[in-house]
């Protein structure tokens, strides 16, 4: 035990202190100069950014592994959010999203429809599909000149492995109320009449899906169904057939929301689901084994083909 | 006349729990005026004065910028405390907060009785008290190492368990 010498021990203890203060100085003038932002903050700026990133998936699709996507319920309440905030003059749309659910979708196209404030999309690195839907809602699309956006059209895909089971002598035995209650069952193959009506329903949702970006574009549909092939354009083309208003990034999008909602400052407040405490833990914790186990999934079989619901 | 007493005996005991909490609050609050404060105008400057708690929570929540800095700087608050209490504890067996309770670190050699009393080293100084690092594992035993101790016969956090120290109240009579 060192208890002798008191005085020596006080000595060394302040010591400890003069050292440890000015290491936090140090640290706070460093930080200080990296973080402290030289324009002054607002607790809500005046123009909401709202995060489409990563698949749309529609409510519910988060689990306790986080959510890898979008979850339309989310952006819809946001989107909701901004709108009743008297603060928030537009909304910025930030995409960076490949599509994904078509209802789901559907339902951000709604909000932002809804909404009685300007709003502007910027397409980052992909706009495409379902995506590109919901940029189409907005009143001006901004999109990254090398941007992957168009793509629109409907896929409805599965994996099929009848032949695999007969491979192995495992028989499907086919007892349902309703001719087609097991169509796109995986354990056997459609029949030609089963394709014609999936392929119907495919062309309902097509038909709509472009009905709607026509219209949210200006254009007829016959125009819009020939850019509509499912194909993905950058966004030069796109700017080129009219799926994108202007070309550029973050100073473009601004711009357009000074134009459009007649502000000379933009000061963007991120709009994003409040995570609490047990979220954040939750998250970290689970967040290598899920990227872990996505990438086993990814490498074995794609997320289009894993289920027969219909993407844009 | 002049009677022959014994001298001054010093022996150790286990201490009361509010004298650890209470030297706890004195090593916090010198740490709040040594470490923070140089820290408080940069929070003060990435988090505008706001009416409520609620409100600042809101825009922190709203702000992955914000967040991510507010993060940097607790992290690095952390960690000069943890050098504080390591340091401290490793050279002199007590905090500032122990010494003016009258409290040690001391080795736990496992035996029974506390006659035998040995300084803890480095590595045992900072593993008690590493879940000052805010990373997630730690952040669960926040709540969790300080509990335990009101269980443990000898009065041990977990981290102190697993360091294999524990703290002695020094009582003079």
């Amino acid at each position: 035990m060192k208890n002798e010498g008191q005085g020596k021990n006080w000595i060394f203890a302040i010591g400890v202190l003069v050292i440890l203060a000015l290491f936090s100085l140090f640290f706070a003038l460093v930080l200080g100069s990296l973080f402290v932002p030289s324009e002054p903050l607002s607790l809500s700026g005046n123009v909401a950014r709202i995060y489409v990133t990563g698949e749309i998936l529609p409510d519910g699709s988060s689990s306790i592994f986080g959510s890898s996507g979008a979850s339309s319920q989310d952006i819809v309440d946001l989107i909701k959010k901004a709108d009743e905030n008297k603060e928030i003059k537009a909304l910025l749309i930030e995409i960076n999203s490949p599509g994904g659910a078509a209802v789901a979708s559907e339902d951000i196209v709604k909000a932002i429809k809804k909404s009685k404030k300007p709003s502007v999309a910027l397409i980052k690195d992909t706009g495409a599909s379902g995506a590109y839907w919901v940029a189409s809602a907005t009143d001006v699309i901004v999109a990254d000149p090398i941007s992957i956006t168009g793509s629109i059209g409907v896929l409805s895909s599965y994996l099929e492995f009848s032949g695999l089971m007969n491979k192995y002598g495992v028989g499907y035995e086919r007892i349902v109320g309703g001719e087609y209650k097991d169509i796109g069952t995986p354990f056997r193959n459609l029949t030609d009449e089963e394709r014609q009506l999936l392929q119907e329903q495919i062309d309902v949702v097509y038909d709509y899906f472009v009905k709607e970006v026509a219209a949210n574009r200006n254009m007829s549909e016959e125009q819009m169904k020939g850019i509509a092939t499912g194909m993905i354009y950058t966004g030069i083309r796109a700017k080129q057939l009219g799926l994108v208003d202007v070309l550029g990034g973050e100073d473009e999008a601004e711009e357009a929301i000074k134009q459009k909602a007649n502000l000379t400052d933009v000061q963007i407040v991120d709009y994003k689901k409040k995570r609490t405490l047990i979220d954040v833990l939750t998250e970290t914790l689970s967040r290598q084994s899920y990227t872990v186990g996505q990438g086993i999934g990814d490498s074995l079989v794609s997320k289009a083909d894993q289920n027969l619901g219909v993407r844009t | 006349m002049r009677l022959n007493l014994p001298k001054e005996r010093i022996f150790f005991a286990k201490p009361p729990i509010w004298k650890r909490f209470l030297a706890f609050l004195i090593d916090l609050s010198i740490i709040n005026l040594v470490v923070a404060t140089p820290f408080r105008n940069i929070l003060a400057q990435l988090v505008p004065q706001s009416q409520s708690y609620r409100e600042a929570y809101n825009y922190i929540m709203l702000n992955p910028g914000v967040s991510y800095s507010l993060y940097v700087v607790t992290f690095l608050i952390a960690f000069l405390a943890l050098i504080y209490f390591t340091i401290l504890e490793w050279a002199l067996g007590q905090t500032i907060g122990k010494k003016l309770l009258g409290l040690w670190v001391v080795q736990d050699l496992g035996d029974k009785s506390i006659s035998k009393l040995t300084s803890p080293g480095f590595w045992q100084c900072l593993l008690r008290h590493l879940i000052i690092i805010p990373i997630t594992p730690f952040l669960l035993l926040w709540i969790v190492d300080p509990i335990i101790s009101v269980f443990s016969k000898k009065q041990q956090r977990l981290s102190e368990m697993i360091s294999r120290t524990k703290v002695l109240a020094e009582y003079r009579g």
